[in-house]
């Protein structure tokens, strides 16, 4: 199977993964997050730095995901005390901030970037092969929808779609908004280092900008053109922004405007995405 | 009305995917990585380089009687999208060779691809030195950075006579990277560089850095970058009472700098792999045929020394192709021990890292609002 | 050093002062964050260039530019927040995004991606006072945001249409129920928001002597974290928020580090929202 076809479908798994991982704090609890690719990036970063100082592949992926929770945990704590509305404000600043760290520390190798990330190893081999990768990154991606699912219909997924629906009353109701929210973004930050730990072995280099502002939109949209909350609409927005750019090639110059201008085209005439629920256009939430 | 979409979106995956498998098979193919999007002023300029090669080799009857193609990619400044591209080209459009990526960073990524593919690339203007060690398939065509520094340097002191210089970078690897080798080079000569600021791509104020340079005496000012910070930068130095020699690397070789600076830009100086006034007959066909391009289009950006590049290196790659073969090693084995070979950049070979040989490096000085040679 | 990087922050600030009114006042009128303010702000540079570059007449250069940056945002608000008003915050703030890109990359192939240079001359005067240099373009930019911002301070409070304005940002419900046409504020509002980044744009096309399709992206999220730093919803909060945000930077790359002069926006941002979330001047 063609090379190219493989690298692209590569991408689309690790994309799904961040969009599901955004999905949580989005969808399920309601919480809006434009920052999202800097817990990518952190994950990435881990990785691929406790791999070059020489540990193995799960190791540094498994610490790729708790070192992304832990710094989620850390976002959370002050992040969560404003209003809501300012929260998607914090985010941003969070992913500006360290994509600026990224740029001026040693260890990440600054604006250079880390070169030379060692492979995935799997029992001691090191695994070259794409077919063979991509077959670990379908299999971890399974994984994380069957957990997912698992999340959404159990207590914690029912206390955050209470929050997210309004979350005065679920305070009322004797929830734990703060611990429940706190949950949501730990959790999202978690997986999306596990993806960002594949994206790093993957590509063997990574530099700051690939996780910087641009990268977290990119992410925002594949959630919201999916539709907001919805797991399989996660995937599509994923799989369907991650092709779009590789379909586009021929028209390079216009693949910006045309990338722009459907954003604003599924806002105006599709805003609850492609398989979201139609509820989601009307008011929302709290009062303004 | 769900599963409609699913339909849509699967069909035009196959169908773009798909659609790229469809190519000619009568031609030979080499890639082309370059900053398209992003690269006002060195992008567009290399691609025309690539462009005016191609149409001459294949006005003069391709390639052993095949006609050259060429597929530009877009690097986007990203190394992903580097990647992605490089992908592209070798399975989908198999092509053996790539002209590309433009910056450091991209061909560090896309270089290991390339050692394990086996196929060639030949990066026209990356100067991170981490570059001649990243593989025997990765080929260079501009000068090192430590020996654009080695030369500056050497001529800031024997020529303008600096003794204090200071430094204001662009904060990414060739900003940063020729702070670095700058200052080791001044301190090679026993010049201790006094102080740096640096600032990021996007940057158009520089007064908070200038001032605080400012609070020392110095007497030579180098910004390492990009033009469209080292121009605003050298502006607003200026328009602030700094009368300071200025110097610059060859991201300032543009007229597009001299008009963003304006006057601030007179006495720069700075380096340059091309110089126009070289006198041979192929120098002569090549700034005719892209002054004619350059003219025909107001928004054309002006930049020959980027385009001088490509077009050398698109020819060198032809050349290997036409008398060696259109496998890699056959092409390394060309190119490897080429010499002297007929360029518009100067007499060109490549050392044992892939890195070009020409008689050195050019340095300009802005005199009147036009570049004068001076070394 | 310090009275001079005052000076510098100070010009820098008025700049950020004016985009954030507009942030301010669409925010505080629609409740949206219109991230394509930055392109407003750059299509106001662009009609003054093209126009100074075809004519030569500078005044008409500033009102062709500050008529370009209003024609873009009433269309934004025609099309990209109107039919998405109300519902769930991601929705319009993904299609301010989108109008962003959209706004920018035609830019990129209308104009061409290179820089341009402002096309006309400045004497490079500059006046001392206490050990610091003044341009005589700082001068300007600070004398003309000061003029704008009196301006609107005056309309809003002064005149009928700005206390309409006022009116429905408080509660556009009460607003409309006293016969106020409320699409006819969030029109204006644009306008005003417009104008004022467009002016902005101007103003930095000639200080910076670079007109550049992404120009407007960086001033754009600082000239945000302005407005959220001030106070979203309150003007003279932006304008606080603006300078304080623009002396901040120039004090911060002088004595901290340059390296980080950007990040001491967001940094501030961030401290801000935690610390004390409704900004400096916001209202609860």
């Amino acid at each position: 199977m063609s090379v190219y076809i493989l690298h692209v479908l590569i991408m689309v798994a690790i994309f799904a993964m961040l969009a599901l991982s955004l999905n949580i704090s989005v969808g399920f609890a309601g919480l809006v997050s434009l920052g999202h690719a800097a817990f990518f990036g952190i994950g990435a970063y881990a990785s691929g730095i406790i791999m070059i100082k020489g540990l193995g592949f799960p190791v540094a992926f498994g610490s790729a995901g708790i070192i992304t929770a832990l710094l989620g945990l850390a976002l959370a704590l002050p992040a969560l005390r404003v209003k809501d509305d300012y929260l998607a404000i914090v985010t941003l600043g969070f992913g500006i901030i360290v994509e600026i760290i990224f740029m001026n520390l040693d260890i990440t190798g600054g604006t250079d970037g880390l070169v030379g990330i060692p492979p995935v190893t799997l029992c001691g081999n090191p695994l070259y092969s794409k077919p063979g990768f991509l077959l670990l990154c379908v299999v971890i991606l399974g994984f994380m929808i069957v957990s997912m699912y698992t999340l959404k219909n159990s207590k914690i997924g029912r206390a955050w779609a209470a929050i997210r629906d309004n979350d005065i009353t679920a305070s009322f109701m004797g929830i734990n908004i703060y611990g429940y929210k706190t949950l949501a973004i730990v959790v999202s930050a978690f997986w999306a280092g596990l993806a960002g730990s594949l994206y790093a072995h993957y590509t063997a280099y990574i530099n700051p900008h690939t996780f910087g502002m641009h990268t977290s939109i990119m992410i925002l949209s594949m959630v919201v053109l999916g539709g907001i909350g919805s797991i399989p609409g996660a995937l599509l927005g994923a799989a369907l922004l991650t092709v779009l750019p590789e379909v586009l090639r021929p028209l390079a110059d216009y693949q910006d405007i045309f990338y722009g201008g459907l954003l604003v085209a599924m806002m105006v005439f599709r805003p609850q995405g492609i398989m979201g629920r139609v509820k989601i256009t009307e008011i929302f939430g709290g009062a303004r | 009305m769900q599963r409609l979409w699913l339909l849509v979106m699967v069909a035009m995956v196959v169908l773009g995917l798909g659609l790229s498998e469809a190519r000619a098979a009568e031609e030979i193919k080499i890639g082309a990585i370059l900053r398209l999007s992003q690269g006002a002023s060195d992008g567009l300029p290399a691609k025309r380089g690539v462009e005016i090669a191609v149409k001459e080799i294949n006005a003069a009857g391709g390639i052993n009687g095949k006609q050259l193609k060429v597929i530009f990619e877009d690097e986007k400044d990203s190394a992903p999208a580097s990647v992605a591209a490089y992908q592209k080209l070798v399975s989908m459009d198999k092509v053996k060779v790539i002209i590309g990526p433009m910056m450091s960073g991209n061909v560090l990524a896309v270089a290991p691809l390339a050692q394990r593919d086996k196929i060639v690339i030949v990066t026209p203007n990356g100067t991170s030195p981490k570059i001649s060690d990243a593989g025997e398939y990765v080929y260079r065509g501009c000068t090192r950075i430590d020996k654009q520094a080695a030369s500056l340097t050497k001529y800031a002191k024997e020529s303008l006579k600096t003794t204090k210089p200071v430094i204001l970078y662009s904060n990414e690897p060739y900003g940063k990277g020729c702070n670095d080798l700058f200052t080791k080079c001044f301190a090679e000569l026993g010049i201790p560089v006094i102080s740096t600021e640096s600032f990021m791509v996007g940057d158009r104020d520089f007064s908070a850095q200038l001032t605080k340079l400012k609070q020392k005496p110095f007497d030579l000012l180098f910004i390492p970058g990009y033009l469209q910070e080292t121009a605003p930068a050298i502006s607003q130095a200026r328009r602030m009472g700094i009368t300071a020699q200025s110097m610059g690397v060859f991201g300032d070789m543009a007229p597009k700098y001299i008009e963003l600076a304006g006057k601030a830009s007179e006495g720069h100086i700075n380096c340059s792999e091309y110089d126009e006034d070289y006198n041979t007959p192929t120098n002569k066909k090549f700034k005719d045929a892209y002054y004619k391009i350059v003219k025909a289009d107001t928004k054309e950006p002006n930049n020959a020394m980027f385009a001088a590049i490509t077009y050398d290196m698109t020819r060198l790659v032809s050349t290997a192709i036409a008398t060696k073969g259109g496998a890699p090693d056959q092409m390394r084995g060309y190119l490897d021990t080429v010499k002297d070979f007929d360029g518009v950049t100067g007499k060109l070979s490549f050392d044992n890292n892939g890195d070009v040989v020409k008689q050195g490096v050019y340095i300009f000085k802005v005199v009147k609002g036009k570049y004068v040679k001076v070394k | 050093m310090l009275l001079q990087q005052l000076v510098n922050g100070l010009a820098a600030g008025c700049v950020y002062a004016l985009v954030a009114l507009g942030y301010t006042m669409i925010f505080g009128i629609l409740g949206i964050v219109n991230f394509a303010q930055g392109e407003i702000y750059m299509y106001g540079a662009f009609g003054a260039v093209l126009t100074l570059a075809a004519t030569g007449n500078l005044v008409l250069a500033i009102v062709a530019g500050i008529a370009a940056a209003c024609l873009v945002g009433v269309l934004l608000e025609r099309f990209a927040f109107r039919p998405v008003r109300g519902m769930h915050p991601l929705i319009p703030l993904i299609s301010a995004i989108g109008a962003s890109i959209f706004l920018s990359s035609l830019a990129r192939l209308i104009f061409g991606p290179e820089d341009r240079s402002f096309p006309m001359e400045f004497h490079p005067h500059s006046y001392q006072f206490f050990g610091a240099e003044i341009t005589e373009l700082q001068l300007v930019i600070i004398l003309v945001s000061l003029a704008l911002m009196v301006m609107l301070w005056l309309f809003l409070n002064l005149t009928k249409h700005g206390k309409a304005i006022m009116a429905v940002a408080m509660d556009s419900d009460a607003a409309k129920l006293s016969g106020i046409n409320v699409n006819a504020a969030y029109v204006t509002t644009f306008l005003l928001g417009s104008a004022m980044s467009g002016v902005a744009g101007i103003l930095m096309a000639m200080y910076y002597n670079a007109t550049a399709p992404n120009m407007g992206l960086l001033p754009g999220l600082k000239a945000f974290s302005a407005a959220i730093l001030g106070g979203v919803g309150s003007i003279p909060g932006a304008i606080i928020g603006g300078l304080v945000l623009g002396v901040a930077e120039n004090l911060g790359a002088a004595y901290l580090s340059s390296h980080f002069k950007d990040a001491f926006a967001f940094i501030a941002l961030v401290l801000v929202l935690i610390i004390r979330p409704r900004g400096i001047l916001g209202r609860q």
